[in-house]
């Protein structure tokens, strides 16, 4: 039976997936994608803590089902952002979006 | 065999994952994400946690990514292979994610190495006792808790209840019964000794014992019994004597703990019905924000 430290492990590593994505990808879909990755890989630590340290208070699944409210949130709210921002630069290469830059 | 299935589906998570933050074309990355989204859905089924695997399943796979699709297909072009899809820090990216990830895996396995997991509340007692009898008490209860499985194995629990409150809560004589409210217990095996758990209720307040343990499968029990005794010492009597106790099919109630999603919604109305509130409110007004960003004329 796989303990608590495997399941961190595992959201350690998709963590970092995400962060490698979000660091390196040009696409702001694709920067989108990395963090829905990395709330992923935090729902996966609250259920496994939820599981292990305190299986009946259930406190971090409902945190998770939190979590998952404010990631598809910040999914739509991201997603009208990059379609707004296609619409005005024809492109949503966010290296290339640096109007904003002092 | 468990750990077998984890490791299946650890491995698929991190490859879909990978094949979403390495692949060129958008569209195929989108793809792998319901993938990774479709395995970690997986891992809260292996975690116990079904309401949340469906919830995944509905919310991740079903509009998230049909969000990001859309979005894909709207900013066509974008998906061309001739355009570059990374910038020019990958390597340093790599190094920095490596040595986060290192570390981070270094922490877990000395904070977490080797801790088992908790037994999960698995089945609940429903038990009646007459409060009549418990009238004169100074508040000092035991309860005995017994069941047997199948292959006539027995396992028993002893804890002690405390009575707090005012005696004029319920009626003298009334029965209570006792519901799904507090208190915990433990079932034990009787070979490993036992364990005790305390009790905290008013009076005429609902006890609810819950009975975990990893060795029993709750399936195969045959029979149970719940026995409350008065502990305390008075003169001239029993300091054990039996206030009640239901046997085996006819009062007492063990069912399998309740479904995962129906002590979910209960939390979310009970306890954590502000945030709920919060959290509704918020998706609400990012979801009118998304489609005022997003309009034409705006």
């Amino acid at each position: 039976m796989p303990g608590l430290a495997h399941y961190l492990i595992l959201a350690a590593a998709l963590f970092c997936v995400g962060i490698l994505g979000l660091l390196t990808r040009r696409n702001a879909v694709g920067v989108l994608m990395s963090i829905e990755l990395m709330f992923n890989a935090v729902n996966i630590n609250f259920v496994a803590f939820s599981r292990f340290l305190s299986p009946d208070a259930l406190s971090g699944q409902i945190f998770a089902v939190f979590v998952i409210t404010i990631a598809a949130a910040e999914a739509a709210v991201g997603l009208a952002i990059v379609i707004l921002i296609y619409r005005n630069f024809r492109g949503i290469e966010v290296d290339k979006i640096n109007f904003m830059k002092w | 065999m468990s750990l077998v299935i984890f490791y299946i589906l650890g491995a698929a998570i991190l490859i879909a994952a990978l094949m979403v933050v390495t692949l060129r074309n958008v569209f195929h990355s989108a793809l792998f994400l319901v993938a990774t989204f479709f395995f970690v859905a997986g891992i809260y089924l292996m975690l116990n946690a079904e309401f949340l695997a469906a919830v995944q399943i509905l919310i991740y796979v079903g509009a998230v990514t049909i969000l990001i699709l859309f979005a894909i297909m709207l900013t066509h072009k974008i998906q061309s292979k001739s355009i570059r899809q990374v910038n020019e820090q990958v390597l340093p990216a790599m190094i920095i994610t490596g040595l986060l990830l290192v570390m981070s895996v270094l922490a877990i396995i000395r904070t977490f190495g080797d801790s088992p997991p908790k037994s999960k509340n698995r089945g609940s007692w429903t038990a009646t006792f007459d409060t009549d009898k418990i009238r004169d008490n100074d508040g000092f209860l035991d309860w005995a808790a017994g069941i047997e499985d199948e292959s006539g194995k027995d396992y028993y629990a002893f804890g002690s209840l405390t009575i707090l409150g005012d005696n004029a809560g319920t009626p003298m004589g009334k029965k209570v019964k006792a519901e799904p409210g507090i208190g915990n217990g433990y079932i034990v095996s009787s070979n490993s000794g036992f364990t005790t758990s305390n009790i905290v209720f008013s009076r005429g307040q609902n006890v609810y014992f819950k009975i975990w343990s990893d060795e029993v499968d709750y399936n195969s029990i045959s029979t149970a019994e719940l026995y409350i005794f008065r502990a305390v010492d008075r003169p001239g009597e029993d300091p054990w004597s039996l206030l009640g106790s239901i046997g085996d099919d006819e009062k007492i109630v063990i069912q399998l703990s309740n479904s995962n999603s129906e002590s979910i919604g209960r939390l979310l109305m009970s306890k954590f019905v502000l945030p709920f509130e919060v959290v509704s409110v918020l998706l609400l007004a990012a979801l009118i924000g998304a489609i005022v960003i997003a309009r034409k004329d705006g």
